[in-house]
């Protein structure tokens, strides 16, 4: 079943000389129950000029294991973005990131090996506020060995893949940051281990704007989470309550990818989640303080996600007209499935929902043609400005396959602002902290996180389309209670801030 | 006077329609006791018959029948077995046999009923087909591949077979196959849409709900008054976002049969996607009132209070669904292990664990059999099930 779900990608600055590289994950065939190749991580590094040198020998990422996830985070606040990947059939990975296009392994000194887990999507996230970056890492079902594969049969005795209710559901795993490189796990002490699932995606979003995170996770075939964050260092799921467990038909989701944001520029938060092969995507709308609502239909999602099998997803204003956007990419698991669904293909389109800002959108990428239309086993997305044009490019996963970069070429005309946010008492790089960009279009409203998609890392610098807007008033409040607000912020260039500082470099 | 007239009119009616009734009662309560006298007669005779001739298989046979119709099983399937016993070529006695354990819900005497009439006749139709539904019926689409396959084949103009193996393959998501059966079965029935209205549900499946809604729509020409394929209509409209012409079907539905109360479920479905939440959770009250057990309605129900600032009774409501849900992903995991891993022992212990649970002796009882028959040293499973048997043995 492992050789279905694929492996993630991210973008990450590594070098930290202000252009987006990209790590991308491998994982490998299976014939005959065993692992074929050796497959191991790619580090790419930036050349600013639109492309990649493969840099990863000698990286230290070198290393074979079967990777399936990744964050990006300075976990150490030494002000180099580390790594951490999950993997299949071995131990989590926590890869320090030395300098000099070095990174060291450290998992074990850290105490993050996730060890016994099928570990998926990961985030960093700084649940306690104290300044530290803290580690959720979602775990999919129980399998211990290739050896312990189910083994399920269609007629005539052919061999398929097990579907997930066949296997028994895990735990999500939180570590603390313990400061000192340490973490502590502290997955039943948080209430997280209390909750049983089958977890692919995760999504960081303070929901109820109390100013403390809250973790969204995406279930395969069991109801999604919410875990609350209640500030003293627990969490209380309320996924069935808030609404977001199940669709509006009560079923619980095949839930891969998943994201959460302000999309709509209401001050709301909405949660996206995919969905298998003619489930269809689900959009909650928060209608209350913790209240969400299914509107995949009143959207105008269902119809096209309702035809593919949906794996990353992601929100990103790719024409930068002020509206965060939709992406999802697709691709069935299994291989064959044409011979048993003649309409169902196993490589897909990938499909982009432009948001009309009226609270619908309009999928808008298989009208536009190539890339979008060309079928493929998509798995894991990110998006990353990588030649810091403003416009959001896209990084896509496939399984069995080459990964894919699609450089945005949206006509320019609409404005934009990235910003690059540095803490001092806040956690360095800024994850955690609420970015609200004021024109007289609206107010915006970005976090700076990990996570999101499915497996993988997008640019942790903050993006936001400004539309025919110039300048902007930006408030950004950190997670260490900090609030700068800089007037007159002028568009269309990469902005960077210190904690505290009042102004923009 | 005409004051007067106008404020009785209401009683009138009420009057009227209450007589209406009555006499609908009695016109049915007689015709009930019509059959009965007919039944009885036909019973004393079958008796007599079998005092006479107590050699004649067949004499017994008409006995059992009579025994069934009047729900006194034990005695028809004596009479069953000992016509059976009698016919030790023919399959008839075991064919009624099984009809009757089926009934009974004695599913692992049934099987075996069926399965001495294969052993004895290989190529009985009736046979394949009644154990086929019974393997489907536990979720075992694989073992009814393995009776229907060589049916088919041995008939290709038999639509009955086809439509059961449709069914199997439908069940194992073999889609295609299923397809291409069904629609040769509208080809040699045309007129008996009641066999290839199976094609609906598989387009639905599928999210072909436009075809669904087309070959529905014929079915119904020939079958107006099939609940069921209204239903299904109903859904593919629903899916199709067109909800007036859903709730046209599942009025209609109900019009036919207002115990309907998956035509409710969908109304409810229909109206949460209209926005008007009052009329969808009446109606899935009105379905948690009928089937407590419908883990869904009471998840939807939940969230549609929560919607509605009926925090209280959502939360009361959602809690009750999220204890019934771990429940369930445990019934679903055993039910797909056991479906597709039709050779595991240990997925159908798990499966007749799960029976257990839910206090359904006789399932239980098929799943025991059938991890023995797999693996004859799982003794944990002999000796559950010799103590069922025990307790089954010493429950009149």
């Amino acid at each position: 079943m492992i050789e279905t779900m694929g492996s993630g990608g991210a973008f990450l600055d590594y070098d930290g000389d202000g252009w987006q590289d990209i790590v991308l994950l491998n994982n490998a065939r299976l014939p005959g129950g065993q692992v074929s190749g050796h497959p191991l991580l790619a580090l790419y590094h930036n050349n600013h000029d639109g492309t990649f040198t493969d840099v990863t020998r000698g990286s230290g990422l070198d290393i074979e294991m079967y990777a399936m996830g990744v964050a990006v985070g300075d976990y150490d606040n030494d002000g180099r973005e580390d790594l951490y990947i999950t993997c299949a059939l071995g131990p989590s990975h926590l890869f320090h990131n030395e300098g000099n296009g070095h990174f060291k392994d450290l998992t074990q000194q850290a105490g993050v090996d996730n060890a016994g887990h099928w570990g998926t999507s990961c985030a960093w996230v700084d649940y306690d506020r104290d300044g530290k970056l803290d580690l959720i890492v979602c775990n999919y079902v129980k399998y211990p060995s290739l050896a312990a594969d189910l083994p399920c049969f269609a007629g005539n005795h052919q061999r398929i893949y097990c579907i997930p209710a066949a296997y028994e559901t895990s735990t999500c795993t939180l570590y603390h940051n313990e400061g000192n490189g340490r973490f502590k796990d502290v997955t039943t002490a948080s209430g997280i281990g209390a909750a049983r699932g089958k977890s692919l995606g995760v999504a960081i979003a303070d929901y109820d704007v109390d100013g403390w995170p809250d973790i969204f996770v995406a279930n395969d075939t069991v109801p999604g989470f919410l875990f609350h964050n209640e500030r003293n260092g627990t969490f209380k799921e309320v996924g069935v309550e808030s609404g977001v467990a199940y669709d509006e038909e009560g079923n619980p989701h095949s839930g891969m990818g998943i994201d959460a944001a302000d999309i709509f520029n209401n001050g709301s938060v909405s949660v996206a989640i995919s969905n298998y092969q003619g489930q269809q995507t689900s959009l909650y709308n928060q209608i209350g303080s913790a209240v969400f609502r299914d509107d995949k239909v009143t959207a105008h999602l269902a119809t096209e996600t309702g035809k593919v099998l949906g794996f990353g997803l992601l929100f990103v204003d790719y024409d930068n007209d002020g509206y965060k956007d939709i992406l999802q990419v697709n691709g069935h698991v299994q291989d064959d499935i044409q011979k048993r669904e003649p309409q169902v293909r196993y490589a897909q389109p990938t499909l982009l929902f432009h948001n009309s800002g009226d609270g619908t959108f309009q999928e808008v990428g298989l009208k536009s043609g190539a890339p979008f239309t060309e079928p493929i086993v998509g798995r894991g997305c990110a998006w990353g400005d990588f030649d810091n044009d403003g416009r959001p490019d896209l990084l896509i996963t496939a399984n069995n396959g080459p990964a894919h970069l699609w450089h945005n070429e949206t006509p320019p005309g609409n404005h934009w602002l990235t910003l690059q946010l540095i803490g001092t008492k806040s956690c360095r790089d800024g994850i955690g902290a609420l970015v609200l960009v004021k024109t007289a279009a609206g107010v915006q409203r970005s976090e700076v996180r990990s996570g999101s998609g499915y497996l993988s890392q997008s640019d942790l610098r903050p993006h936001f389309g400004l539309g025919t807007q110039t300048q902007a008033e930006v408030e950004i409040h950190w997670p260490s209670g900090t609030v700068d607000r800089v007037a007159a912020v002028a568009c269309d260039h990469i902005w960077k801030i210190h904690e505290g500082a009042g102004r923009f470099e | 006077m005409a004051t007067i007239y106008l404020a009785l009119l209401p009683w009138r009616r009420h009057m009227a329609a209450e007589l209406a009734r009555l006499n609908k009662e009695t016109e049915a309560r007689q015709k009930e006791e019509h059959r009965l006298v007919d039944l009885r007669g036909a019973l004393t005779k079958a008796q007599d018959d079998v005092a006479r001739s107590p050699g004649d298989a067949a004499a017994h046979l008409r006995l059992a029948a009579q025994y069934h119709s009047v729900g006194r099983m034990e005695d028809a399937v004596q009479q069953a077995e000992t016509a059976a016993g009698l016919q030790q070529k023919d399959t008839a006695a075991l064919l009624l046999l099984a009809d009757i354990q089926q009934h009974a819900h004695h599913y692992d005497a049934a099987i075996r009923a069926y399965k001495t009439a294969l052993a004895r006749q290989p190529d009985n139709l009736q046979a394949s087909v009644g154990l086929s539904y019974l393997y489907i019926m536990f979720g075992w689409p694989q073992e009814a591949d393995g009776i229907l396959e060589p049916a088919v084949r041995a008939n290709p103009q038999n639509p009955q077979i086809k439509v059961a193996l449709a069914l199997a393959y439908l069940q194992q998501n073999r889609y295609k196959e299923g397809e291409r059966l069904l629609l040769e079965v509208r080809q040699i029935a045309p007129q008996d849409a009641a066999l290839w209205t199976p094609l609906v549900h598989l387009y639905n499946t599928n999210n072909r709900y436009s075809e669904a809604a087309a070959v529905g729509r014929d079915a119904l020409t020939l079958l107006p008054q099939n609940v069921a394929l209204i239903d299904e209509v109903g859904q593919s409209y629903y899916h199709l976002n067109a909800y007036p012409e859903a709730l046209q079907s599942f009025d209609r539905a109900l019009a036919l049969n207002p115990g309907d109360i998956g035509a409710h479920y969908y109304r409810g479905l229909c109206y949460q996607r209209q926005n008007q939440l009052e009329k969808a959770i009446g109606e899935l009250e009105l379905v948690l009132g009928h089937s407590p057990d419908f883990e869904r309605t009471r998840q939807i129900l939940g969230t549609l209070y929560m919607q509605s600032h009926r925090a209280a009774e959502g939360q009361r409501i959602l809690a009750e669904a999220k204890s019934a849900n771990i429940k369930s992903q445990e019934r679903t995991r055993a039910g797909y292990l056991v479906a597709n891993q039709p050779r595991s022992a240990v997925a159908h212990w798990q499966m007749a664990q799960i029976y257990l649970v839910d206090r359904d002796v006789n399932r239980a009882v098929v799943e025991l059999v059938k991890t023995l028959e797999l693996d004859p040293n799982q003794e944990q499973a002999r000796s559950l099930l010799a103590r069922l048997q025990a307790d089954k043995a010493r429950t009149p």
